[in-house]
């Protein structure tokens, strides 16, 4: 099912010597079961390189949101392995699909989903505090963090009282703060006016080409989808092959 | 995650609804303080009986005998309750009163060219239970109380018979009446001097041994005189005979109710026998136990409410914050980090509910006792104890651990959601 281009990139991220970040088996997932069965995904095997950027797109429905959820182990496969480096995922338990999201995932969602009740240094925090960490730590990182976005004036502010492109670069901020191995953005830019959404793309794409940055990320916009290495398209909850790939 | 950043999450949570918060703890509060004040009222109200019982004399006596039933049947050595026992028990805490009896043989008073012969016994105080006729000249060493049947039979008039001087007469010639028990005194008449310390109503004397039946004319020697009497028969001197034969019983009247089987264990490792009505204590605690916990049962029921209440709470704050713990999941917290939050959130209402209660339970109990006691003088007693409601620290921490225990109860079942909400379908929550 990988398209040559896939095939290409992910060869020349090997012989980079990061080799592959993740690797889908036959994956499928279901949902509901006899007559009203809903088969999200249907044995979808792709491979993801260290480094790479990815945009994956496709009409509603079509199983991106579904995949990116697997890949980040808020929702287990029906059948299937999801490889993240020699690990399948799919086979976690609930605490440990906890870890690893918390120690090697960073999601960036469209609806920014900060609390509402915590401060802007408080919420880039919140996943070093499910760690443990200690709380002068804490502050040092979320810091420094919402430093390199930008984002010092706003630290004790709450997310109400941002804008949607700032609230936006406080989700990629907390989505950072652990040094993930994966981020994972699904239709970052679909709240976002045309200049927040191009300020936040390339955002991505500097944290991708000067950071080496894994990024996986879902778009409906083919701008957007441009700024990524490489591009599937997804339909029926099947990877179809890319127009003029 | 660290318990520091739990408590903090959890105070945040319980301040971002205050009002609803401070219900809920109300409720608690509530419960805690019915449980509190009517388990005190039950605790206030047996001690006041106890104590009112007391002074009716039967939970604070004791009777002590010379030696046991068991070392006398295996022949083992008589333990007289010598005049140092007397001193050593007197010297005991908690010991108000000590009262001796000393058997007597009969004895002839001689008034002037009267005589009458009469079962006579000795003992200290020489009044003890006593209700006296007339003039009371005093102990001394030599005083015997008579009887006013015994005086009315003489047809001296008792204000004519106190301060007499009068013979007292132990031998074979005195007969003795129809006691079967008394001492029989072979030999010689021996002739005492004593003097007339006052009449005593006959009616109000009860031979403690039971030998002489339940009332009767019974001539009372001071202890002191009886000894001397006692001794000459025996050919030994006063002190030697109390020393050797000891006085046949002894009364200890303990100053605390709840202390006299305290003070009956103490005298019993002496190895005499001891006879106390702690029973009849351990029988009033046991009513008045399981009456206060029929009481602590009925506030339990008003914290069980409370307990329905926090369940109630915890249920719509879950709804409420269902999102947010999608978010908090997906930003990889554990299922015990959750719960973990949410216990300690209703543990914490409890904690306030319960410090409420106690505050408003201790209040109610300084007021309350403060009405009692007017109640009281109002009525004119002002020898009882003055507390309806008797507070302990026993129960006011037992009491906050049982509000913190219910209310993490009541928290545990609605959390569990919270535990197993899936991220996926939380986020999607609006």
């Amino acid at each position: 099912m990988l398209n040559h281009a896939a095939t290409a990139l992910a060869e020349a991220a090997s012989q980079r010597g990061a080799g592959s970040a993740v690797r889908l088996d036959n994956v499928t997932q279901r949902y509901g079961r006899g007559q009203s069965e809903v088969v999200a995904l249907d044995r979808v095997s792709l491979e993801i390189a260290e480094g790479e950027f990815l945009a994956i797109m496709g009409p509603s429905g079509s199983g991106k949101s579904t995949l990116l959820n697997l890949i980040g182990a808020l929702d287990r496969p029906t059948e299937g392995r999801i490889l993240i480096g020699d690990r399948d995922i799919a086979a976690l338990s609930v605490k440990e699909a906890a870890r690893y999201r918390r120690r090697e995932v960073g999601f960036v969602f469209q609806s920014f989903n900060l609390l509402p009740r915590l401060t802007v240094l408080e919420n880039v925090a919140l996943p070093l505090v499910f760690d443990g960490i200690a709380p002068s730590e804490r502050t040092r990182r979320a810091r420094a963090g919402l430093e390199a976005l930008h984002m010092s004036d706003r630290l004790d502010h709450l997310p109400n009282t941002l804008s949607g492109g700032e609230k936006q670069r406080v989700a990629i901020a907390r989505a950072l703060i652990n040094s993930p191995r994966l981020l994972l953005a699904d239709e970052p830019t679909g709240n976002l006016d045309s200049k927040n959404a191009a300020a936040v793309v390339s955002l991505l794409v500097e944290l991708n080409r000067a950071h080496g940055q894994t990024v996986i990320l879902i778009t409906h916009n083919p701008e957007v989808a441009e700024a990524a290495g490489r591009t599937v398209q997804m339909r029926d909850g099947r990877i179809v092959p890319a127009k003029g790939a | 995650m660290r318990l520091t950043d739990i408590l903090a999450l959890a105070r945040d949570n319980l301040s971002r609804a205050r009002l609803r918060t401070l219900l809920t703890a109300m409720g608690v509060a509530i419960g805690t303080a019915a449980v509190i004040t009517l388990i005190s009222v039950g605790n206030g109200v047996e001690s006041f009986t106890v104590t009112r019982a007391a002074s009716f004399g039967q939970l604070t006596l004791m009777r002590v005998e010379p030696s046991t039933p068991a070392t006398r049947k295996q022949g083992g050595q008589f333990h007289a309750l010598t005049a140092r026992t007397v001193q050593v028990v007197k010297g005991f805490p908690h010991v108000q009163d000590v009262y001796t009896y000393l058997a007597m043989p009969s004895l002839r008073l001689t008034v002037g060219s009267l005589h009458v012969d009469l079962p006579a016994a000795a003992q200290s105080p020489l009044t003890a239970t006593l209700t006296l006729v007339g003039r009371y000249a005093g102990e001394g060493s030599d005083g015997v109380l008579v009887p006013d049947t015994t005086a009315s039979a003489l047809g001296i008039r008792p204000a004519a018979l106190v301060g007499r001087r009068v013979t007292l007469t132990a031998g074979a010639s005195v007969c003795c009446s129809s006691n079967s028990g008394s001492i029989v005194v072979l030999g010689a008449d021996r002739h005492f001097t004593a003097r007339v310390a006052g009449v005593y109503s006959a009616s109000s004397w009860a031979d403690p041994t039971g030998r002489e039946g339940k009332a009767g004319a019974t001539l009372l020697l001071a202890s002191s005189l009886g000894a001397r009497i006692d001794g000459v028969l025996h050919n030994e001197s006063a002190a030697a005979y109390l020393n050797t034969q000891g006085y046949d019983l002894m009364y200890v009247h303990s100053d605390d109710a709840r202390q006299t089987s305290a003070v009956a264990d103490k005298v019993r490792a002496l190895n005499y026998q001891v006879l106390d009505r702690s029973d009849l204590l351990a029988q009033v605690h046991t009513v008045f136990a399981i009456l206060t916990a029929g009481l602590g049962g009925i506030g339990g029921i008003a914290l069980l409410v409370a307990g329905v209440g926090i369940a109630n709470t915890m249920i719509m704050t879950i709804m409420e914050r269902t999102r947010e713990i999608g978010i908090m999941k997906a930003l990889g917290a554990e299922p015990g980090m959750v719960r973990r939050m949410f216990l300690v959130e209703t543990a914490l209402v409890g904690l306030i509910g319960g410090l409420g209660g106690i505050v408003l339970s201790t209040f109610g109990s300084v007021v309350g006792n403060a009405i009692f006691r007017a109640w009281l003088r109002s009525q004119g007693v002002t020898d009882a104890p003055s507390s309806l409601s008797l507070l302990s620290l026993g129960l006011i921490a037992g009491s906050l651990v049982l509000a913190v225990a219910v209310s993490l109860i009541a928290g545990a079942w609605p959390s569990r959601r919270a535990v197993h909400l899936q991220p996926l379908e939380a986020l999607r929550y609006e």
